[in-house]
């Protein structure tokens, strides 16, 4: 068995209302066939479509996981991204699940690009939290301004970099929200302590 | 009131929130034999509100007795204010305890669950003493889980979380209080008062 580390959807729930991991075992939804008993643990994108997750897989497992679309197994932390298509392909996944990721690059590690989207999520799942529902609703977007979205949810994003001690005083009215969410999770990863960049929980951890 | 706070939950069946020092959040609790239950079928809280805790608190509280598809547990970071939002820690009837948020009314666990102990053993969730986005699970004071990284909930307050209102399932023997953080502020008082030794431990 091996830990590994996978981004894949989130499923719903809506009776029970609960978010849960697709494919992997959960109380209130069946695994996939042949992932019954996997251990695992997750971070998610608060109340969107997308989480990092690791899980206690044999090979076959893997395989399994390997085989869906819509799952991608990330390649070993210090392996560099090599060429452009790897890199679209990196980007076009994140983005597909309101990630910002233009800026992927050649030539950098996936631990270096998986740190970044934690921090992405840890501005974004306090800002959710605060805003007590999706940031991605339908009505607002990564290629909006501050300008352009509802005041009570520029204000929301304003008190959770308030809150979270970020400098805020760069963001401006035509600023993009896949700037400042980039922006902020830039911030929050030059403040971390290496030991903030783990995913842990049921007996499984991984440092990032 | 003085932090830790206790409670035994001992009053008549359905009482919601159980007394006055307890406020019902996302569905709230009922008194149940002298012990607390879910009021409906979802997740359900209640926060502790005779206390105002620090950022870093924490809570205990055993699950005592449960049916299928019931849970009951310990809570932390309860939002006081308008919003449904808290960390769980759910004791299934299914032998595993499921840690997790709960944010705007909607639940997440954290990971596949972890083998549960014997009814009746403290279950605790704490806000780690140094970095508060990491949150520590603990089962009759010994530390079983750790997890990094949850930001999205601040503050709050300590409290109890249940999963479904079955009326022979329930939890007992809440505590809550503030995690001792190193390095604070000694004052005088607090060494008249027996309250700082000097470190000893």
């Amino acid at each position: 068995m091996t830990t590994r580390l996978y981004l894949l959807p989130v499923l719903h729930l809506t009776d029970p209302v609960y978010n849960v991991p697709k494919y992997l075992p959960h109380r209130f939804n069946p695994a996939l066939a042949g992932l019954e008993g996997v251990v695992w643990a997750w971070v998610t994108y608060l109340l969107e479509d997308a989480g990092l997750l690791i899980a206690d897989v044999d090979d076959a497992q893997h395989t399994l996981l390997l085989g869906k679309t819509d799952v991608i197994a990330v390649p070993p932390l210090d392996t560099t991204i090599g060429n452009a298509t790897v890199r679209n392909r990196i980007r076009n996944i994140l983005e597909a699940a309101s990630i910002p990721a233009d800026w992927v690059a050649v030539g950098m590690t996936y631990r270096q690009v998986v740190r970044t989207v934690i921090c992405l999520f840890q501005f974004h799942n306090r800002a959710v939290a605060r805003l007590l529902r999706r940031l991605w609703d339908g009505t607002i977007n990564m290629e909006m301004t501050v300008s352009e979205i509802p005041a009570g949810t520029r204000d929301r994003l304003q008190e959770t970099a308030d809150e979270l001690g970020l400098d805020y005083s760069g963001v401006t009215g035509s600023t993009t929200l896949r700037v400042l969410l980039k922006g902020m999770a830039d911030q929050i990863n030059n403040l971390l302590d290496p030991g903030f960049f783990r995913i842990d929980g049921a007996g499984l951890m991984l440092n990032l | 009131m003085a932090l830790p706070a206790t409670e035994t939950f001992t009053g008549t069946d359905t009482t919601s929130p159980p007394n006055a020092n307890w406020t019902n959040k996302t569905n709230g609790i009922s008194i149940q034999t002298n012990g607390f239950r879910g009021n409906v079928s979802a997740v359900n809280g209640a926060f502790w509100n005779a206390d105002t805790f620090n950022d870093k608190h924490y809570a205990k509280a055993k699950a005592v007795a449960l049916a299928a598809g019931n849970s009951r547990g310990p809570a932390i970071r309860v939002q006081t204010g308008a919003a449904n939002s808290l960390y769980y820690c759910l004791r299934d009837n299914d032998g595993k305890t499921y840690n997790g948020e709960l944010i705007a009314g909607s639940p997440t666990d954290w990971d596949a669950g972890l083998t549960a102990p014997a009814l009746g053993t403290v279950l605790e969730l704490h806000v780690d003493a140094t970095t508060a986005t990491t949150i520590i699970y603990k089962e009759a004071g010994v530390t079983k889980a750790t997890y990094t990284g949850k930001s999205a909930l601040s503050g709050g307050a300590a409290g109890v979380s249940a999963y479904e209102a079955g009326t022979t399932s329930y939890g007992d023997d809440w505590e809550g209080g503030n995690v001792a953080v190193a390095g604070g502020t000694i004052l005088p008082q607090m060494i008249q008062q027996g309250l700082y030794t000097g470190g000893a431990r």
